[in-house]
Parts: structure tokens; C-alpha cells; sequence
């Protein structure tokens, strides 16, 4: 078989056939990846920077697609560390909103996130929990519709951007949207989630509608007229050993909402990823229902890898290489091991994209760089 | 855990580290030294931003209790507004300015320097 694009690669393999070879796949890295990785052997040089900065690539984190670029092969980018890498995440749109009762900016969903910086002085950005904390701050958050609504702008240069990617870089852009679990919990909370599902499920169901009607469709809408191949949304439905919620009120409440996201995407022709951290298995043969087509994050430690593989051949497999432990503190040559074995055991007949679980915060880059080789030597048919 | 900086201090000095670890501060500000003051007014303190050869510094103004006291620091440029202003963008500025709700010296400046730092967030 002729040398396939990453686009190729990509698509050939969520169509449940075999590439050229097994393609690889990220989600990005925060600023304390930034910081190791610019202090690494692999920083970015002032040559790199320039090519980089003539194709108008990048650099904002988490999805430092600069940095990215710089996995390429020297014939690519001159400086390129021949580690490719097929897919990488932008998530697109989210407005900020200001609410009578709460001193914080809030996200879309009304959450509370901070930007701070430590005394090692690296920023962080962190998500600092619901600020919907009862029915009347919701029916406040609702009186905001008006500047909840996506703007335009914020989705013109996808077409741009996903073209010089792809083309000068040969790495697909999935694009990214966050869920309606993430988008009600973030701003609701758990417990709320859960307490209206059991005693009040007509209001938490009136607060999905209002998400779904106010930002999530348009969103999507406007990302899909920019025609992209693939698209990610964020959606952490598990924990270590479970669902977050319970099945029952998933299947109630948030899948019909999943489905509507899925339909959407299918009917512009594009590829429907989700990513969801934590044990999922339990939910996997309502995302075939659905139409899913791939599934990322997927830590082994929480999920029977072996077991999704047999039981739903469908669905593609992606990331599954641990980030929270094996990548921060094993060796290059265990990362190495651990890939190949992953190939062997989840892509012999296709339906793998293997990459970090999450997204690279404190990983050695060295490691970083062993993975993407790795996927790389093994992952030839 | 502990904090050097948080809120609106933290994200200004955000969007110059990353530039600075790029190594992108000196042609983004070839025009340095650089001294402006953002104060949200209804998210104090207001914060100095210093950038000089590649290098910058944000100290927080804890001494500003009210707009008429920036006018008592030595910088080129400053803005003052209430967040609803800032998360609208220029034109909200402007107009805030036009209403007295928003307070700016050097606004070309402010809204050129303050772009480039935004731009690097993501």
C-alpha cells in the first residue's frame, strides 16, 4: 500500500478499515509541558519559529500545535524530530459571562475556572467548581441566553487553520466541542445533577434543553460549516472504577442530547470522536447505538482495552497509553515496550490511535518523544 | 498549593510568559521599556506590567483604591473598567468610554499591547 496523508490514515481507520500504517493521535499540553519541552533538547528553534510563524501556526496552549509540528520529519520542518504525529484538538467557541451573584468569570456552563501562577512561575489554568449553586442561580444563568449564543467570529479561521495543518504539516485538526454532561456539571455540579435527576428531573431536563438550544447547536452549527473531517467533544462521563452518574439518568438525560450531537456531525459527513476520562465500559454499546465512531482517552488501568476490542470491533480505540503514570515516570525503553504491545494487542486489525490519555502536563518530553516513535516502528501492517 | 498570582494579574502575566518562553516578547515589544497599568475596577488590584529586552514584570498595585490614582504613576498608557467592559472587547471599551464608565490613557497603545497578550492565551 502507497504512503497514506494523516488524513487518510485517520479516516481509513474510523471507517473500521486497515491503513498504511497505525496513526497517532493528542490532545495537547499545558504550560508546565511547555516549559519542560522548551527547555528540552527538542525546543523549538528561532528557524523552526520562522516557518512556524509564516504558515500562522499556533502556539496557544493547550493545544500548542507549534509544538506539535516540531514531532514532524525534517523534510516538513527542518528541525523536525521525525516522531509524527496523525491528529491533534482545538476546541472552538465557549463564551465568558458575569453573573450578579458570583464575583468570578464563568465559563459558558457556569463554571469557575482561575488562571494562577505558581511561585516556580509557571501559569496554570484550572477549573474551581460550580457557581449554579441552586434553581434561582440557574434561572439567572438563563436570562443570559443572549450572550451565551456563539459569535460568529470565533469559528471563521477553522477552514484556514485546519487547511495549513493539514497540508504543510500533514496533521488532521479534530475539532472540539464540549458535551452536555461537562457543560451541565460544570456549572451545576454533581450533586445537583444528581439531586434534580432524582426529585426534579423536569427542571434538569428544561436546563439541557436551554444548554442544548442556547450555545450547543449553534456551536456545532457554525463548526460545520467549515466542513471539518473530525470532530471531538469533551465529555468525562467516568471515574477510576465507574460512571460519574448513574447509568439510568445518563441514558435519560444526557444520551438523546449525545445522540442529537452525533446525528448533526454524520449528516455534514464529518467523524464523531468522544473523549471521556474514567472506566466507560458500561456505556459502550449505547455509543454503537448512537453511532460513535471512536472513543479516546480510555486509561488502561480503568478500562478492559482487550475486552472493547473484541466485544466492539466499531468502535475505534484512541489514546490508551497512560499519561498519569507510565509517561511521567517510566523509562523511554518501557514506553517503547508498552506501545508495541499495545499495537499488537488493539491494532492488528485496524481500529487503533494510540497517544496519551490526557493532555501532557508535567511528562518528561523525552518520554513524549519515545511514544510517538515508537507508534511509529511498531505500527506498520 | 501556593499562589504568586491569581485572577486577572494571573492571566495578563500568562499571556506574556508564554510569549516570553517562545521567545517572542522582544519582536511582539521591540519598543521597550513598556510600563502600563490595567486596573478592573470591580476585580482589584490593579496591576503595573513592565516589559524590558525580552523580560517582563506585573506588580500588583495594591495602593489604588479609585481611577484618580493611576494618574500618580509613571506610565505611558492605562485602562481602567469594570469587567463587563473588558470581556466585550474594544468596542464596548470605547463605548464605555463615551458613557464615562470606562477610563483610558494611551488607548491606541492600550488596545495594541493588550491584543498581543490576549492573542497568546488560548
Amino acid at each position: 500500500m502507497s504512503r497514506m496523508s494523516a488524513l487518510e490514515r485517520i479516516l481509513t481507520v474510523l471507517e473500521g478499515n486497515i491503513p498504511d500504517r497505525v496513526p497517532s493521535c493528542i490532545l495537547g499540553g499545558d504550560c508546565d509541558f511547555v516549559y519542560r519541552f522548551m527547555n528540552s533538547p527538542y525546543a523549538l528553534t528561532e528557524e523552526d519559529m520562522f516557518q512556524l510563524d509564516r504558515d500562522k501556526i499556533s502556539y496557544a496552549t493547550p493545544f500548542i500545535h507549534a509544538i506539535l509540528a516540531k514531532f514532524s520529519s525534517a523534510d516538513i520542518l527542518p528541525g523536525g524530530i521525525n516522531a509524527k504525529i496523525d491528529m491533534c484538538w482545538k476546541l472552538v467557541g465557549g463564551a465568558l459571562i458575569n453573573l450578579d451573584f458570583s464575583d468570578n468569570i464563568l465559563s459558558q456552563s457556569g463554571g469557575a475556572y482561575e488562571i494562577f501562577v505558581k511561585d516556580d512561575g509557571i501559569p496554570h489554568t484550572w477549573y474551581m467548581g460550580p457557581e449554579l449553586l441552586n434553581k434561582e442561580h440557574i434561572e439567572i444563568y438563563w436570562e443570559k441566553e443572549k450572550e451565551l449564543k456563539p459569535r460568529r467570529t470565533q469559528f471563521r479561521d477553522i477552514s484556514k487553520i485546519t487547511k495549513v495543518m493539514l497540508e504543510k504539516y500533514d496533521i488532521v485538526i479534530s475539532w472540539g466541542t464540549a458535551g452536555p454532561f461537562e457543560n451541565c456539571v460544570l456549572g451545576i455540579g454533581l450533586a445537583n445533577f444528581a439531586r434534580f435527576a432524582k426529585k426534579d428531573s423536569n427542571f434538569l431536563q428544561q436546563h439541557l434543553n436551554f444548554q442544548w438550544e442556547a450555545f450547543e447547536e449553534p456551536s456545532l452549527k457554525l463548526m460545520l460549516k467549515a466542513k471539518p473531517d473530525v470532530v471531538m467533544c469533551g465529555d468525562d462521563y467516568g471515574y477510576n472504577l465507574g460512571l460519574q452518574i448513574n447509568v439510568k439518568h445518563w441514558r435519560k438525560f444526557i444520551k438523546p442530547i449525545l445522540a442529537k450531537y452525533v446525528k448533526l456531525v454524520h449528516d455534514e459527513g464529518a467523524k464523531f470522536i468522544l473523549h471521556s476520562c474514567g472506566n466507560i465500559g458500561e456505556i459502550f454499546p449505547d455509543f454503537i447505538e448512537i453511532g460513535i465512531d471512536g472513543v479516546q482517552s480510555l486509561k488502561p488501568q480503568n478500562n478492559n482495552l482487550r475486552m472493547y476490542r473484541e466485544k466492539y470491533p466499531e468502535i475505534t480505540l484512541l489514546g490508551t497509553i497512560d499519561d498519569s503514570k507510565m509517561l511521567i515516570y517510566d523509562s523511554p525503553e518501557y514506553i517503547r515496550n508498552s506501545v508495541k504491545e499495545n499495537i499488537e494487542l488493539l491494532g492488528k486489525k485496524g481500529g487503533y490511535i494510540p497517544g496519551p490519555t490526557n493532555f501532557l502536563l508535567d511528562h518528561p518530553p523525552e518520554n513524549v518523544v519515545a511514544l510517538f516513535k515508537a507508534i511509529q516502528e511498531f505500527g506498520k501492517y | 498549593m501556593c499562589a504568586k498570582l491569581r485572577g486577572i494579574p494571573a492571566a495578563i502575566y500568562s499571556g506574556l510568559w508564554k510569549l516570553k518562553i517562545f521567545g517572542k516578547l522582544n519582536k511582539q515589544f521591540p519598543d521597550t521599556p513598556i510600563k502600563l497599568i490595567v486596573y478592573v475596577t470591580d476585580h482589584p488590584p490593579a496591576i503595573l506590567i513592565k516589559i524590558n529586552e525580552g523580560d517582563f514584570e506585573i506588580i500588583e498595585l495594591e495602593e489604588v483604591k479609585e481611577v484618580n490614582d493611576l494618574e500618580h504613576f509613571d506610565c505611558e498608557g492605562y485602562l481602567a473598567a469594570p469587567m463587563s467592559y473588558i470581556l466585550k472587547g474594544p468596542r464596548a471599551l470605547m463605548k464605555g468610554k463615551n458613557d464615562g464608565e470606562v477610563n483610558m490613557k494611551n488607548e491606541s497603545r492600550i488596545f495594541l499591547i493588550l491584543g498581543k497578550i490576549i492573542s497568546l492565551l488560548g
